[in-house]
């Protein structure tokens, strides 16, 4: 990738300003400081916004646009490069395995509201997938409870 | 369980939100409206906090001003062009000054933003803006919108510059909010003011001098909804006038004010195809809102005319296959399926049906009018608008905004953009008025463009070319030297003739707001030109230097745009330049009232930290019943306990969720900790006065398709005909006609008598809907007992 040669460097680790991350990203400083913000982008090392950026962020910037074009998620990216097992990007949306508690990042669901206090929840591939199947079960649910609760 | 005030950080920890209050004063005189809002910050952390807020404005105002006061301390903005504003906020911030920036979204949608905020420390940031008023015959309207109805973007909307396309328009959310706004607005010429109401909020308005001051009745109110003020005048003024102004750089702008005098268009047959909006975020009262609106257009059309419902979603569908002849069968196929209709369809996506309503072939004869109906909670306004742009010729689109905090930039911009008109329609306002003012200009055909010698005008905004009478415009011309002393306007006006005037230019004294409402406009036909388009290299070359027109006129006339930001940066001292990193604090806004079904309190006054205030109130408002339906809760009310075991639940309902940016656009329910757990009522919003307006839409709603009452004998003695009297003018009626023709005719003529009678104040909400049966009885040349039938049914009505 055309900025190892700066990782590979031993004489200098080059840091560069925010308008240099800009320049050599693509992206405009807003982009920058909301991925920073979000929790996305490490911040800047040295004093605050005025801090230097390095290559890790150049990557780390990559591998967020690529997540993002697969159509993740801001939380499901966050949680996906956080992990510390992953060393390449998670390429599903589910967590990493690990036993350790871990954040589960949420992907979309739908919920159903079938009487107070109890809801039904699906995910938006399944509830597509149940198409008009969904809302005969959604009777049956609502009404067994009913029964159950009567 | 308590709500919780949360302001969303990376961590997702609650801090204390740095917004205190917001304040609106107004001054509106001469069709115009001069703001100043204003917002209080406090930081009340022990850190240095950036404090983010995202808040509406009318589509059509001209910022024109930005300043803050820091403690002592003051400063005013610059307009910039939008990312070298941002790098200059952005390096003070860095070296540890304060800084604001105010970035345009949208026309109706802004970012504040409140950089190195001390902990301890006040700041108060006040911003101006100049917008049009709305003016029809005698009535003016004022909008200040409050809240931002959480936006639908549809899946796969592309990223811009690497940030979702939700980031720019969705604020985070919260159910209860500890900042509140106030008003002063101040109404001149209070000699010619006949009233001054707010449909949206209670109100306290004063008449003192030459001017009427309006505030709040509670003091501050919660920002959960629009604010609507609407003057009505003693007379309606319809003339022509101009004034002219000095502009920034050299060179005068004028501004020509063309106001047209009311009256009936011609009525031709037309195919109406509605858009009916049954996304989730209209459930609750916008569905009810909406189905009302449409009904009241259904039973304006006429024996001639062709029509077709569409409700859309997520997906859409059609009530008929294709647009049928409006005919008693199918109004009442339409009503009847009107009725069951729900705000069950999932997400807002317009794109598609307006598609499939633009695509149909028309009829030669029968010009085709779109009439959406829906609160535009939309956030790919840019995709609809091109498309509507392009098919500009096909129809014309007639919008009707509902709900409690409808997106009025995509709402207008769809109708200007096809030569169409925009209704907003606040709850618990009349609907049947505003619909049928609408109705008019769906079915009549506009004034033509006026033609004007402007002279050696160097610019000048577009001519409007849907302009229906009772309504004003302005258009605006720059001129290199001295403005012209008058200007020539010739206008062919339907049914009127031409008018050709000779208008004299005025100077407008000192401080006028004309430069800026002249740039609004020309700001306004550089967006909406059409330049969004992306994809060939030519319209890319278009684009980049529309983008540069934008940003020269927007720096020369300090007016914001799309492209642009105001920055204003607080220089410090070494000494108290900030040393650590601010916080970045994101203000939560109050979700729209009766949003996807929530419960809406009227006009609720607002507190700090009133956790449970929300839902006491809430418990003490009865259901409604609105029209024939009861609005289905999202949490089932708590009903008294039935003495046989009731089966039917509530539909299940499927929620359009609303939290931050991201987690809003995937459509999952709003988490368990923003919802009340004590079951919710629901309200239906209430009408200006319940009793007499249902009993006249409940006779209009009688009328059948080709004029005439189905009413029943119970309630025609009810209204006052007597089975007796009936029968003693149908003996006595001439010419002879069958039985049921003649029952018809008496019947009509009676109610129309009664309607003239009986509501003669709301006489222009039925006389246009009821011509068809003026028309029946008037062609019949029918008498009783030798007198004209008109006549004896004007005696027959009872007189209390």
């Amino acid at each position: 990738m055309w900025y190892n040669k700066f990782v590979d460097r031993k004489t200098d680790d080059p840091r560069f300003t925010i308008d240099a991350l800009c320049e050599r990203s693509g992206l405009p400083r807003r982009t920058i400081r909301f991925y920073i913000a979000e929790g996305l982008l490490m911040p800047p090392a040295g004093r605050g916004r005025g801090g230097f950026y390095d290559a890790s962020h150049l990557e780390r910037i990559e591998a967020i646009l690529t997540l993002r074009a697969r159509g993740l998620t801001l939380p499901a990216i966050r949680a996906a490069l956080a992990a510390p097992a992953a060393a390449a990007p998670c390429p599903e949306r589910h967590e990493p395995p690990t036993s350790a508690p871990h954040r589960v990042a949420r992907t979309a669901v739908a919920r159903y509201e079938l009487i107070p206090g109890a809801a039904l929840e699906l995910s938006l591939p399944l509830e597509g997938k149940l198409g008009a199947r969904l809302a005969p079960l959604l009777a049956l649910f609502t009404s067994a409870l009913d029964d159950t609760i009567e | 369980m308590e709500l919780r005030l949360e302001t969303v950080t990376p961590a997702g920890a609650p801090a204390p939100v740095p917004l205190e209050g917001v304040k609106a004063r107004a001054v509106l005189s001469g069709g115009l409206a001069r703001v100043a809002m204003a917002w209080r910050f406090r930081n009340a952390e022990k850190r240095p906090v950036e404090a983010v807020v995202k808040f509406p404005l009318p589509e059509s105002a001209a910022v024109s001003g930005f300043r803050a006061r820091i403690g002592t301390r003051e400063v005013t903005g610059e307009v910039e062009e939008r990312e070298a504003a941002f790098a200059r906020y952005d390096d003070a911030l860095a070296e540890g000054d304060g800084a604001l920036l105010l970035d345009e979204e949208r026309p109706n949608l802004f970012t504040l933003s409140l950089g190195n905020l001390e902990p301890d420390a006040c700041a108060l940031v006040e911003l101006d803006f100049v917008t049009a008023l709305e003016r029809f015959g005698a009535e003016t309207r004022f909008t200040l919108p409050c809240t931002i109805t959480p936006r639908y973007l549809p899946p796969g909307a592309p990223d811009r510059d690497g940030r979702p396309a939700a980031e720019a328009v969705t604020p985070p959310y919260a159910l209860h909010v500890p900042y509140g706004l106030s008003i002063e607005i101040e109404v001149a010429g209070a000699a010619g003011i006949a009233a001054v109401e707010s449909p949206s909020h209670p109100v306290r308005a004063v008449f003192a001098g030459d001017a009427v001051t309006v505030a709040f009745a509670h003091g501050e109110a919660a920002m959960d909804r629009d604010f609507v003020l609407t003057v009505e005048r003693k007379a309606a003024e319809a003339k022509f006038s101009a004034r002219s102004a000095p502009c920034p750089g050299g060179g005068s702008v004028v501004a020509l004010d063309l106001s047209l005098p009311e009256g009936e268009g011609k009525r031709a047959p037309r195919e109406v195809l509605f858009l009916l909006d049954c996304s989730g975020s209209m459930a609750g009262s916008s569905i009810v809102q909406a189905r009302d609106a449409l009904a009241a257009f259904l039973r304006g059309l006429e024996v001639g005319d062709s029509f077709d419902i569409i409700r859309f979603g997520s997906s859409f569908e059609r009530f008929f296959p294709a647009p049928r002849p409006y005919t008693d069968e199918s109004l009442a196929a339409a009503v009847g399926r009107l009725a069951h209709t729900d705000a069950d369809l999932g997400g807002t996506e317009a794109l598609a049906p307006l598609s499939a309503a633009l695509a149909d072939p028309a009829t030669p004869g029968r010009p085709r009018a779109i009439v959406l109906l829906t609160d535009g909670a939309v956030g790919d306004e840019d995709a609809i608008l091109e498309l509507a742009r392009t098919h500009a010729a096909a129809a014309r689109i007639f919008t009707v905004g509902i709900g409690h905090g409808p997106n009025e930039f995509f709402l207008r911009s769809l109708a200007r953009s096809t030569g169409g008109a925009c209704e907003m329609i606040a709850p618990g306002e009349r609907i049947e008025k505003r619909v049928l003012r609408l109705f008019r200009k769906a079915t009549a055909d506009p004034a033509g463009t006026p033609r004007i010698e402007w002279g050696a005008a160097v610019d000048r905004t577009p001519a409007p070319d849907a302009v229906w009478p009772g309504e004003a415009r302005t258009l605006f011309a720059r001129f290199a030297g001295e403005p012209p002393e008058s200007l020539r306007v010739e206008w062919a006006l339907p049914g009127e003739g031409t008018i050709v005037e000779s208008v004299r230019v005025a100077p407008d004294p000192a401080g006028s707001p004309i430069p800026a409402l002249y740039a609004r406009e020309a700001i306004r036909a550089l967006e909406e030109g059409g330049g969004s388009g992306r994809g060939s290299a030519q319209s890319d070359r278009r684009a980049s230097s529309a983008r540069a027109a934008l940003i020269n006129l927007s720096c020369r006339f300090g007016v914001l745009c799309r492209e642009t930001s105001f920055v204003a940066i607080e220089r410090r001292t070494v000494g108290v330049k900030i040393k650590e990193e601010a916080v970045l604090r994101r203000v939560p806004c109050a979700i729209t009232a009766g949003y996807g079904g929530l419960p809406a309190a009227a006009g609720a006054p607002t507190g700090a930290g009133r956790g449970t205030g929300l839902l006491s109130r809430l418990a003490s408002f009865a259901p409604m019943i609105h029209g024939s339906t009861v609005p289905r809760p999202i949490m089932a009310a708590p009903a008294p306990p039935p003495p046989a075991k009731a089966k039917r639940r509530p539909k299940p309902v499927r929620l359009e969720s609303a939290m931050d940016a991201e987690h809003f656009n995937n459509a999952f329910a709003a988490p368990l900790e923003m919802m009340p757990s004590e079951p919710a009522l629901v309200t239906a919003p209430r009408r200006a006065d319940a009793g007499g307006d249902d009993d006249l839409v409940g006779l209009l709603a009688t009328q059948r398709a080709a004029g005439g009452f189905a009413l029943p004998e119970e309630r025609l003695a009810e209204l006052g005909l007597a089975r007796a009297t009936l029968d003693a003018a149908l003996a006595a009626l001439s010419p002879a006609l069958p039985p049921d023709e003649a029952r018809a005719l008496v019947v009509a003529a009676f109610v129309l008598a009664l309607l003239a009678h009986r509501f003669a104040a709301e006489r222009s909400v039925w006389d246009p809907v009821t011509a068809k049966s003026r028309r029946m009885v008037e062609r019949s040349g029918a008498t009783v007992g030798g007198v004209p039938i008109a006549a004896w049914a004007a005696g027959a009505v009872p007189r209390a």
